[in-house]
């Protein structure tokens, strides 16, 4: 028998054996509340502890009452998800969490995000009748990308479970007993002390504010308060794919143009755009790709595979947990960073003032850019490169501060020159294209013809660990795309065995489905559906580009006929590349 | 033996405790060790081993009381490359030790149960988590395991029958939730000891993700004697829904305190003051604790109940693994109820939310209402949250640890009402709310008492009543002790 | 002690032997005592050794001395068991140096009474 037939609530419904209650539910559309449990079909991410007991339903024949998220349905199940009993329940165990809950909303800032607040609201729960006053009391854990705010953890285990299962770092996990049970690295360290890649999956998990992002929004209007500094700012190609939500747009629908005004009428100097240097970085990283296949074509095995660099939680990843492999990524900067050194440098002089007046604000999808902009190799002078990092959400902050209903607003274009993109740069932004966009430049490089076709639908898809062979003119290369870092440490875990599928070259992603599963982006609070249509929004851009190849970008080509001269010459390598120092952490 | 007393204990689980040298096989054999073992190989298809144990009527020793041969035949059902025999030796029950002297005095007889499961279930390894503070338990298994093992009594080709059975130990650290059965077996892989939901249960998906059956101790120590002498006798012995008997750990204010074992159906009067010896000093019987941190507390009025698993549950306590913890008239019982809380807060894992914070804010309450601050809406809050973690809590730790202050504030409503309303503690057992007073009347001014107080509490004029200043009083008693008059009392 | 038990029936003559054996001793006199964590904890093992040297001394080496598991009396620790003297086990409690010695040279040698009896109430199935 593969399905099986209950009710709920005196509704008859017919779901395969083995869902849950809360499956059967869903498909009555009958809402049952729920806190801890977090499915991301499709990707390894299934929260399912069944530890906070808000989603209790009444099974007829049961003593006690069951959790609709972790219980399997059975044949002839009567089920009754809103007694009186049920709500009683419920309405008290969301109070139990209140009473040990800092009732600090007002200056929380997951205010308004806040699964725990929705609950509170959809339960009526207007006071807590609660005698008990002990409250949890952990020390603030931050770091420039996180803040760790454990009073405010509710056990639901999401960031365990990412953090060990899914992005396998093994930064998180429950400590202690009873009351005092709480999430913490291990012998409770700060942080920055552990192997946290500060991929901020955490954040973009955790129910509560426990787990937030260092905010830095404020400073930015500092910045743009300041008469005497030059602010710049660039955005990452998925942020155009997400900005939108927060303002009420469709998931994935594009708002290119209308972030460009935004940020325009916010005051930014200079409107640009990280998908110029994503351009730039497929010059450096194809070229650096060219001279490793060739090298490995003549002979020297370990030339390949080589690895992309740009995800900077990837990259502290394979600095904690494969420092032996220091030598495979790329040399070549993130986006990010070559934004910045671009900035600083060449834009600096062409405005004529010291790097010191010019600020660069970017807006990315990510809370490790956080961190990698505060990387000491990515400043000359204590002068950083990037100065400032916001994540989407806090640019839809920044936006909401200076009154702006992004929705309304009519399109408008980046600044020249660091503005002009093509459309393998904006691709970066979903797994598999940063590979796709360094395959289609590398391709015509390599054999100076072009491509037979453009899209490379082989290397696209949602499925986290991926291998597809491309024809290079008769090179078959063979690339493996990983998203999530547990699918990273399985590929590596292949290459640090002797690489035994001959792999040639690899994209890993931290988060999943590349920068549009991003720990800087809207919360998706657990549906997966968001990250899809973001990354089908990604493809439908690039494919209405009218430049589709990085090598075909004017203003990076002017940038090597007036700069750096070209690809990999000793300036480039300079201001766009970096080296990569093992950390020993635990 | 004596056949004075009108009540007998009969002991299965404990038949060879006191009786056989544990660190001699020989002398085990010599004491049929192993023979079920050789019978259930021999002359037993695996099937007629489950239906034996299933027509013996033996349900789980270690609280819950589920059909031990339901368990086993659930779990012969599932196929698998490896399939595990679990030992849950993770005694934890404040006052209970069956399991640790059924170790220590018998082991093989647990080995050997062990080994007829995994015959009965197909299953060639066994694992025994016992924690880590039974070190003598732990030695005489490691030395049982070894000597069985050279027989050819464990291990490879038993016997020569072909049947391989392999015991491993694992040592707990001593965490009361680990006896729950997932979390043991969490807790055994190596992970954090916390259970999670049930179903998958174990028989489908237990230890490394494996079918595992696991059974208590006393649970397996019956086993033996059942093949041995047959369902039959087996289930002549106790009530109709419980069979067998029931070892007691017998503690508190009882005169004769130890480790009895009981047809199931023995009423408790029969076994306070008939084995037990009756109440300490004399003093009046006021409670027994039955079921550990799960269980009730239960008054004189069901002294003559038959102790079986339903009749237990009936009366708002449980059977437990069987501690017995006798209170008299000195107990307070909302003192008692609230160190079972206390307990049951420092065990819970803090998984689930009413478990974790449940427990704090019951224990929290009771506080209060120990400490003169109690008001009759605390005792409405010590309700809803008992009866909210009852139901839906995760395991049966949080689901059964209200039960102390449910079934205390059932049967000894009384006493929280001294608490709440009089400020007063009956026995004078919380301390906050004591006062000690002198007796003008009797007070004959000697000084004595003054002098004696640490507190410097006691003033007065030579010759006439002394007096207590209350707020430097620290109720250590000196004064009681040292006054020749009578003239001090705790009100 | 290391042949191996290759059948059912093996164990069945092994045991039967090991009983023949115990029966076959002049004089089948077994003191138990109880060696539990508990047992110990009160003394039982300075009681064990007090045994022996009070069977030494008295050259019974007869007698079998054994260390066994709790016999259940915990109030009455560190208790002993004289089996083969009386027509049923005997138990003393409370069993100290003193008394240890008394089993022996009284109760065991003399069959005398030793006030340290104690009351128990099982029978083993």
């Amino acid at each position: 028998m593969s399905e099986v037939t209950l009710t709920i609530n005196g509704n008859e419904v017919t779901v395969p054996k083995g869902s849950t209650i809360l499956n059967a539910a869903k498909k009555l559309d009958i809402w049952i509340p729920t806190l801890c449990h977090m499915n991301l079909h499709g990707t390894e991410m299934n929260n399912k502890p069944a530890s906070c007991r808000v989603c209790v339903v009444e099974v007829a024949g049961r003593r006690s009452l069951m959790p609709a998220c972790a219980t399997p349905v059975a044949d002839g199940m009567e089920v009754v998800t809103n007694s009186n009993r049920v709500l009683q329940a419920r309405k008290m165990i969301v109070e139990l969490l209140i009473s040990d809950h800092p009732k600090t909303c007002l200056t929380c800032g997951k205010s308004g995000d806040c699964e725990l607040q929705d609950l509170a609201i959809r339960l009526d729960i207007d006071s807590v009748n609660i005698t008990g006053k002990s409250q949890s009391t952990y020390k603030l854990d931050s770091t420039k990308s996180l803040v760790r705010d454990m009073n405010k953890c509710i056990m639901c285990r999401r960031c365990e479970t990412m953090c060990n299962d899914v992005q396998k770092v093994g930064a998180l996990s429950a400590v202690g007993r009873g009351f005092d049970a709480v999430i913490q690295p291990a012998f409770e360290s700060p942080l920055l002390e552990t192997r946290c890649t500060h991929c901020g999956q955490c954040v973009a998990v955790c129910p509560t504010g426990a787990l937030l992002q260092k905010d830095s929004t404020w400073e930015v209007v500092e910045a743009l308060a300041d008469p005497d500094k030059v602010v710049v700012v660039q955005t990452a190609p998925s942020v155009r794919v997400a900005i939108g939500e927060p303002f009420g747009m469709e998931p994935g629908e594009a708002a290119t143009g209308k972030m460009v005004t935004a940020l325009r009428m916010i005051g930014f100097d200079y409107v640009y755009d990280t998908d110029f240097t994503a351009d730039l970085t497929i010059m450096e990283e194809g070229t650096e790709l060219l001279g490793r296949l060739n090298r490995f074509l003549g002979g020297d095995q370990s030339a390949l595979p080589i690895l992309t660099s740009c995800c900077p939680a990837w990259v502290n990843f394979l600095e904690t947990q494969y420092p032996d492999l220091l030598d495979v990524p790329s040399t070549a900067r993130s986006p990010q960073q070559m934004f910045g050194a671009v900035a600083k440098n060449f834009f600096a002089e062409k405005l004529n003032i010291p790097r010191e007046k010019m600020v660069v604000v970017s807006i990315m999808p990510c809370l490790a850019k956080k961190t990698e902009a505060d990387r000491p190799e990515f400043a000359e002078n204590g002068n950083p490169d990037v100065d400032i990092v916001l994540s989407t959400r806090e640019l839809a902050r920044l936006i909401k501060l200076k009154d702006i209903d992004l929705k309304q607003l009519p399109d408008s274009e980046f600044d020249d020159p660091l503005g002009e993109s093509t459309g393998a740069a904006v691709i970066f932004g979903s797994t598999g294209g940063v590979i796709e966009a360094a395959v289609r430049t590398a391709y015509e490089l390599h054999t100076g013809k072009p491509l037979p076709k453009i899209d490379f639908e082989e290397l696209r898809g949602f499925e986290g660990l991926r291998v597809a062979e491309v024809d290079v003119d008769g090179i078959m290369l063979k690339i493996a795309i990983a998203h999530g870092l547990g699918n990273a440490k399985t590929l590596m875990d292949e290459i640090r065995a002797g690489n035994p599928r001959g792999i040639h070259a690899i994209e890993v992603m931290a988060c999943k489905g590349g920068c549009i599963g991003g720990a800087g982006q809207p919360y998706h609070h657990g549906d997966e559906q968001i990250l899809l249509k973001r990354m089908k929004s990604i493809y439908d851009i690039d494919k209405n580009m009218p430049l589709r190849k990085s090598h075909e970008n004017p203003s990076v080509l002017a940038l090597y006929r007036d700069y750096y001269g070209e690809p990999g010459s000793e300036l480039a390598h300079h201001q766009l590349h970096t080296r990569y120092v093992a950390q020993d952490k635990f | 033996m004596s056949t004075k007393e009108p009540v007998q204990q009969l002991r299965i689980a404990l038949r060879n405790c006191g009786i056989v040298n544990p660190r001699d096989i020989d002398d085990c054999i010599a004491h049929d060790a192993y023979l079920a073992l050789g019978k259930c190989l021999t002359e037993m298809t695996p099937q007629e081993v489950v239906q034996e144990v299933l027509d013996s009527g033996l349900r789980g020793r270690g609280g819950a009381g589920f059909p031990t041969g339901k368990k086993w035949q659930i779990a012969a059902t599932y196929d698998a490359d490896v399939k595990y025999v679990v030992c849950n030796a993770d005694e934890g029950d404040p006052g209970a030790f069956m399991d640790r002297s059924i170790l220590e005095g018998d082991p093989h007889s647990v080995l050997e149960a062990m080994a007829i499961c995994g015959y009965a279930i197909g299953a060639h390894e066994g694992r025994i988590y016992i924690r880590a503070e039974y070190p003598l338990a732990v030695n005489r298994l490691e030395n049982a395991i070894a000597q069985a093992t050279e027989y050819g009594l464990l291990g490879k080709d038993i016997m020569g029958t072909g049947f391989d059975f392999n015991i491993e130990i694992t040592l707990g650290a001593g965490a009361f939730v680990c006896g729950e059965e997932t979390a043991l077996l969490h807790s055994m892989e190596g992970k954090r000891g916390e259970p999670s939901t049930k179903p998958p249960y174990p028989a489908e998906s237990g230890f490394m993700g494996k079918p595992s059956n696991v059974n208590n101790v006393e649970t397996f120590a019956n086993i033996p004697t059942i093949i041995n002498r047959g369902a039959a006798w087996f289930s002549s012995i106790g009530t109709e829904k419980s069979k067998g008997t029931k070892v007691f750990a017998l503690a508190g204010k009882i005169n004769n305190v130890g480790l009895v074992e009981v047809p199931m159906g023995t009423t408790l009067r029969e076994i306070i003051y008939g084995i037990g010896g009756g109440i300490k000093g004399g003093k009046k019987f006021k409670a027994v604790q039955t079921g550990g941190p799960s269980g009730g507390c239960i008054s004189e009025k069901h002294l003559d109940l038959p102790i079986d698993y339903d009749n237990l549950v009936s009366i708002g306590s449980m059977m437990g693994s069987g501690g017995m913890i006798i209170m008299d008239e000195d107990d307070c019982m909302v003192s008692i109820a609230k160190y079972y809380l206390k307990f049951s807060e420092g065990e819970s894992c803090g998984r689930c939310t009413p478990c974790r914070i449940g427990t704090r804010r019951i224990s929290e309450l009771l506080n209060i209402i120990t400490d003169g601050r109690g008001k009759m809406e605390h005792i409405d809050e010590l309700k809803r949250i008992s009866r909210t973690m009852q139901d839906t809590a995760l395991c049966a730790l949080g689901q059964s640890a209200p039960n102390p202050v449910l079934s205390t504030i059932d049967t000894f409503w009384d006493e929280y009402v001294a608490h709440v309303v009089d400020k007063r503690c009956p026995t004078g057992t919380c301390r906050k709310m004591t006062r000690y007073q002198i007796d003008p009347a009797r007070c004959t001014g000697c000084s004595l008492c003054s002098r004696n107080c640490p507190a410097d509490a006691i003033s007065g004029v030579l010759r006439s009543p002394f007096s207590i200043d209350q707020s430097k009083c620290i109720k250590c008693g000196t004064c009681i002790e040292k006054c020749n008059f009578g003239a001090i009392s705790i009100g | 002690m290391s042949e191996r038990l290759n059948s059912y029936d093996a164990l069945k003559e092994k045991r039967e032997a090991l009983k023949k054996a115990a029966e076959a001793q002049t004089r089948p006199v077994e003191i138990r005592v109880a060696l539990g964590t508990c047992a110990i904890a009160t003394g039982a093992k300075e009681v064990f050794d007090a045994l022996e040297d009070a069977l030494r001394a008295n050259n019974l080496d007869d007698v079998t001395l054994k260390a066994t598991g709790c016999m259940g009396y915990c109030y009455a620790e560190p208790t002993v068991e004289v089996a083969g003297i009386a027509a049923e086990p005997v138990m003393f409690g409370h069993v100290d140096k003193k008394i240890a010695r008394d089993i022996v040279e009284q109760y065991i040698m003399k069959q005398e009474p030793v006030d340290a009896r104690i009351e128990t109430c099982h029978v083993n199935a």
